[in-house]
């Protein structure tokens, strides 16, 4: 990792809900929905954040775009006018600081008002941040239709006119009205056709290159990580389990969770000579997580000392940390 | 890389579809409920006839007839005169005592007519309290008489005094409704947006106000109205009162629209690119939920006018001298009266017709409040 | 589900002692008091009045100590099975009132159920048999029913009644029975009776059920599951019954909190115009005359009634659907 290439920075993030049960409502325990996670971004580049639902990645993303206030933690950006702790901002200086990161949601059909036209939905940010209006404006938002391949005659039209990849190209263009610095990306292509998601991906590198992007990327489908992101973090019960560049970490994994997040994946053309095993129990629950290590109750390869010692995420070799007390002594099989 | 993905303009009936603003889509799927487009005409003819009482009346709801006293309906002639006419004429109402009942039994002499006659000079009013006219849409020469819904005990024309009572009892509905409204919008907005311990308080509220049977409430708030009041001090008491209960429905749609909106994506995007919450509400939540605001106010307003209507026939309500249907059904509560006398029954079917016609708009209205509802994969 | 009633109970309590708030509030509300009132009345009969006797009257009702103490006097009356005197009749209001309470609960759960009897097969049938004619006729007798409000079509059924068949519907007992104590024959006329004030004051709701009941259905007609247990095997009749039926009277039930307050305002009027000795009559006169503990009484048991049944429409529906068992 370029230590001085850093756009976000985040530590130690932490969000836990508490839950209320009885007749008086007392707070009984609580749901540790983001716990303990730290990573941080080069400018320009993709991490993606995997794992199955419930994980805690959307969480992260929105503690992150400080839509919810965390339990504990930072979030630092790093920009060339000085660095900024987001969680610190009071609510006027936060509502100026938005524009520069913004969200690219999962539902092309919810993440549009049906009652507003496409001009209004992508100038919307423009206008609300005064810096654009009128001719201006339409200007303004005719380029970014064309920045996603849009033909700007549509300006007038309505979201139910369009397609879900069109909506999704609608929804990016809106993201990068304010020329933001770090999109985060949630699942943007899940609620796609498989070809759309190609046309989709196509784009967003497209624009990362363009316009020197730095993508959150949140994703649970393995081939469109491996395609679009630079660095990958495994998530588990909301803890970041691993942490690697792509390459390294689908061709060779050092958390059995992962590894077994890999087998999972179907390939086309491979005969039996993978290692093909099926994780067993259920996924932990974040409100009552297992003592030691959280996946020590499903890992095959779990000892003793997973049992009862909490592991912390270590940096085993440069660029690749790993949530695991074996994870030297483990060999295991990627892709 | 301009015109990579369409290169043709789509086919006129489809841009226009494409374009189309909210409001059009509403009135299209609307439009596609045959019955409820024929009870929106209805309403909107009978709120005219309430507006038009003055000249639309034959006669003036106050004037007693002494020589027909109970007179039942007219009816209008073709045939008279030995033969057919183009033009409608109205026979002479004469009566004898019948020896038995010592009641009179009106009849009508078919020698004598008179012609119905159009934007005829009748009796002077002033039109909406600005203007002296004297011109009636239906009348008839004098000396003749053309009750076409008979008389009441007191020889007033039925029909005129129902189309003043329209006025009454259907303005009623409307601004009694529009209080709920307000209230409801409020309150509910409140309950919804900011949740916590406002929500619970107006929850519990909403609860207990449902659960008190509305006609003893109302009879219980309307007995404190104190006798001398203005006639319209009473009236805008008695909205008042049935607003009083009403909004809790308003409430209720507001907070449940609220919430689920309130985590709607496009208000979450609006939020995060710097919108403050005024435009949150404005522009992004107000005008989903105010279709559905608009329809539940629609399906509220027989029940005010039907609120009306019960209280005055109990006495309790508006009185003499004001006129709304309930006031004249009041004067039914003599069952043995109505026996003798069944037109004065009458205002029942202006109440049914009117309670039909709000029913189906309401219906019609709920189908097209959500025209982007199919829209959702 | 023990902890769901506990607290379901436990949310009533606040609930009626609002209500009896509201209630005294609605009787105090008009100007002056009953002694005044009848001081007016007698003052204009041209009568003497007494004003040492009216001070000492007034005095012992408490009508001259402040609104909360004579609150609070009442409540701890009513607590006890007190509820108060009657000044206008001249008997404790339980003499008066409780015959009419008791009635009014009757006339008002028969209605209820008389609204479910007809409007849940009468529903399923209409759902099944969609746009037949049968669901036609049936739907345009249900508009009929619902535009035609109770008080309304029971002045037009008296008229009817007077006009074509020479009966009079007045009345929930024939003359003899009228006074009558209570006993087995006097039941069976009340239930002969019965029948027309109920049916009057449910037709407007039967044909608002009618067609929530077939709106219901309908949606869960088309819902998957109904696909997958036609697919096994499942008779049509078992399939209707043990699967989308049951999941469209949800609604149904958890309506029941507006449906009887709806029954019993419909009742209070009905009973104007059908002269029943249940409630309404006699409430206009109370309210009139400004008997207080009589009104009070009145509208607190009526409130109450339905707060009751609102409780018992909860736990039917927690018994019926175990989701909102774990809410």
């Amino acid at each position: 990792m370029q230590a001085n290439n850093i756009l976000l920075q985040v530590k130690n993030l932490k969000k836990h809900f508490p839950i209320k049960k009885g007749l008086l409502r007392k707070v009984s325990g609580s749901i540790r929905a983001v716990d303990d996670v730290t990573f941080a971004i080069p400018k320009g580049e993709t991490l993606a954040l995997v794992g199955e639902s419930g994980c805690g990645k959307t969480t992260t993303a929105r503690l992150i775009l400080r839509a919810v206030r965390p339990t504990a933690g930072e979030v630092v950006f790093h920009l060339p006018s000085g660095d900024v702790s987001i969680h610190n901002l009071p609510e006027r200086e936060l509502r100026a600081f938005r524009k520069h990161m913004q969200l690219i949601f999962q539902d092309p059909f919810s993440s549009l008002n049906p009652r507003m036209t496409i001009l209004e939905t992508i100038g919307e940010p423009l206008l609300v941040n005064r810096i654009a209006s009128g001719k201006q404006l339409e200007d303004r938002v005719c380029e970014l239709m064309e920045l996603v391949n849009l033909n700007s005659k549509y300006l007038r039209r309505y979201p139910h006119a369009f397609s879900g990849g069109q909506r999704q190209r609608i929804g990016i263009a809106r993201a990068l009205a304010l020329n933001p610095e770090l999109i985060v990306a949630d699942e943007p292509v899940s609620a796609l056709d498989v070809s759309v998601q190609a046309q989709i991906l196509n784009l967003l590198k497209d624009l990362q290159q363009r316009l020197n992007l730095t993508y959150l990327f949140i994703s649970h489908d393995l081939a469109v990580v491996e395609f679009i992101s630079t660095r990958v973090a495994v998530m588990y019960v909301g803890q970041i389990v691993e942490l690697a560049a792509t390459r390294n970490l689908l061709e060779r994994p050092r958390h059995p969770y992962t590894e077994a997040l890999l087998a999972a994946v179907p390939r086309i053309g491979e005969r039996g000579t993978r290692k093909k095993f099926y994780l067993g129990g259920e996924v932990a629950d974040p409100a009552n997580p297992p003592a030691g290590c959280y996946f020590h109750p499903r890992c095959q390869y779990a000892e003793e000392v997973c049992r009862t010692q909490a592991a912390p995420l270590r940096e085993i070799q440069p660029g690749h940390c790993v949530r695991c007390h074996l994870a030297e002594k483990l060999t295991l099989e990627g892709v | 890389m301009r015109f990579l993905h369409r290169t043709t303009s789509a086919v006129p009936e489809k841009e226009k579809y494409f374009v189309a603003k909210p409001h059009e889509l509403m009135w299209w799927k609307y439009k596609k409920h045959k019955l409820a487009v024929v009870a929106l005409s209805v309403i909107v003819l009978m709120y005219l006839l309430a507006a038009l009482a003055e000249p639309l009346a034959p006669y003036n709801p106050e004037v007693r007839h002494l020589r027909h006293l109970y007179a039942p309906p007219q009816g209008i002639h073709f045939w008279y005169d030995g033969s057919y006419h183009l033009w409608p004429a109205v026979c002479k109402l004469k009566f004898q005592i019948d020896p038995e009942t010592l009641r009179e039994i009106y009849y009508e002499d078919p020698s004598e007519f008179y012609s119905v006659r159009l934007f005829h000079r009748g009796e002077r009013y002033r039109m909406w309290g600005l203007f002296e006219t004297d011109i009636h849409v239906l009348g008839t020469d004098s000396g003749g008489t053309i009750f076409l819904f008979g008389t009441d005990g007191m020889g007033r024309d039925l029909l005129s005094r129902i189309i003043y009572g329209s006025r009454v009892s259907l303005s009623i509905g409307f601004i009694g409704v529009f209080m709920s409204f307000l209230l409801g919008i409020i309150l509910g907005g409140i309950s919804g947006y900011f949740g916590g311990v406002p929500d619970l308080i107006i929850q519990r509220i909403i609860e207990v106000l449902r659960s008190i049977p509305s006609i003893p409430l109302w009879m219980g708030l309307s007995a404190a109205l104190p006798m001398t009041w203005s006639p319209l001090k009473v009236y805008f008491g008695i909205t008042l009162i049935l607003s009083f209960l009403g909004w809790t429905g308003t409430a209720r749609a507001v907070r449940g629209k609220l919430l689920a909106l309130r985590e709607e994506d496009f208000a979450m995007a609006a939020y995060l690119a710097g919108a403050s919450n005024a435009r949150i509400i404005r522009k992004h939540l107000l005008p989903s939920f105010l279709s559905h605001i608009i329809v539940s106010i629609t399906l509220h307003i027989p029940g005010m006018i039907l609120g009306e209507t019960a209280l005055s026939y109990l006495g309790l309500g508006l009185r003499p001298p004001i006129i709304s249907w309930g006031v004249l059904l009041k004067e039914c509560q003599n069952i043995q009266d109505v026996a003798f006398h069944p037109w004065l029954l009458l205002p029942v079917l202006f109440l049914m017709f009117i309670i039909l016609s709000f029913n189906f708009m309401g219906d019609g209205l709920r189908d097209a409040a959500d025209p982007y509802a199919s829209r959702v994969a | 589900m023990i902890s769901y009633i506990i607290r379901r109970i436990l949310y009533m309590i606040p609930t009626l002692i609002i209500i009896s708030m509201v209630s005294f509030f609605i009787i105090q509300l008009p100007p002056g008091d009953y002694l005044t009132t009848k001081i007016a009345q007698l003052e204009a009969q041209d009568e003497l009045v007494n004003r040492d006797l009216i001070d000492a009257l007034r005095e012992e009702y408490g009508l001259d100590k402040p609104l909360y103490v004579q609150y609070a006097k009442w409540m701890w009356n009513v607590l006890q099975g007190d509820f108060g005197y009657s000044w206008e009749w001249n008997k404790p209001v339980v003499d008066v009132i409780g015959e009419q309470i008791l009635l009014t609960a009757v006339v008002s759960l028969a209605s209820l159920l008389l609204v479910y009897l007809i409007a849940i097969p009468i529903g399923i049938y209409s759902a099944t048999h969609q746009y037949s004619a049968g669901d036609h006729a049936l739907t345009f007798l249900g508009f009929l029913g619902l535009t035609t409000p109770n008080f309304l079509l029971a002045i037009v059924l008296l008229y009817a009644g007077y006009a074509f068949f020479d009966k009079s519907f007045i009345g929930l007992f024939s003359p003899e029975f009228e006074n009558a104590p209570w006993s087995f024959a006097k039941v069976l006329d009340m239930l002969t009776h019965m029948w027309i004030p109920v049916i009057v004051i449910s037709v407007s709701s039967v044909a608002g059920y009618i067609r929530v009941m077939r709106a219901n259905l309908l949606d869960e007609l088309k819902k998957q599951y109904v696909v997958t247990a036609r697919a096994k095997g499942l008779s049509e009749r078992r399939l209707l019954l043990k699967y989308p039926v049951r999941m469209a009277i949800n609604p149904m039930i958890s309506g029941l909190s507006v449906l009887l307050p709806h029954l019993v305002s419909g009742a209070t009027i009905t009973a104007v115009v059908l002269s029943l000795p249940t409630t309404g009559p006699m409430l206009l006169g109370a309210l009139r005359s400004q008997d207080v503990y009589l009104s009070g009484a009145f509208i607190l048991l009526l409130s109450t009634l339905t707060v009751i049944s609102t409780l018992l429409s909860d736990l039917l529906l927690a018994w019926v659907d175990p989701r909102i068992r774990f809410e």
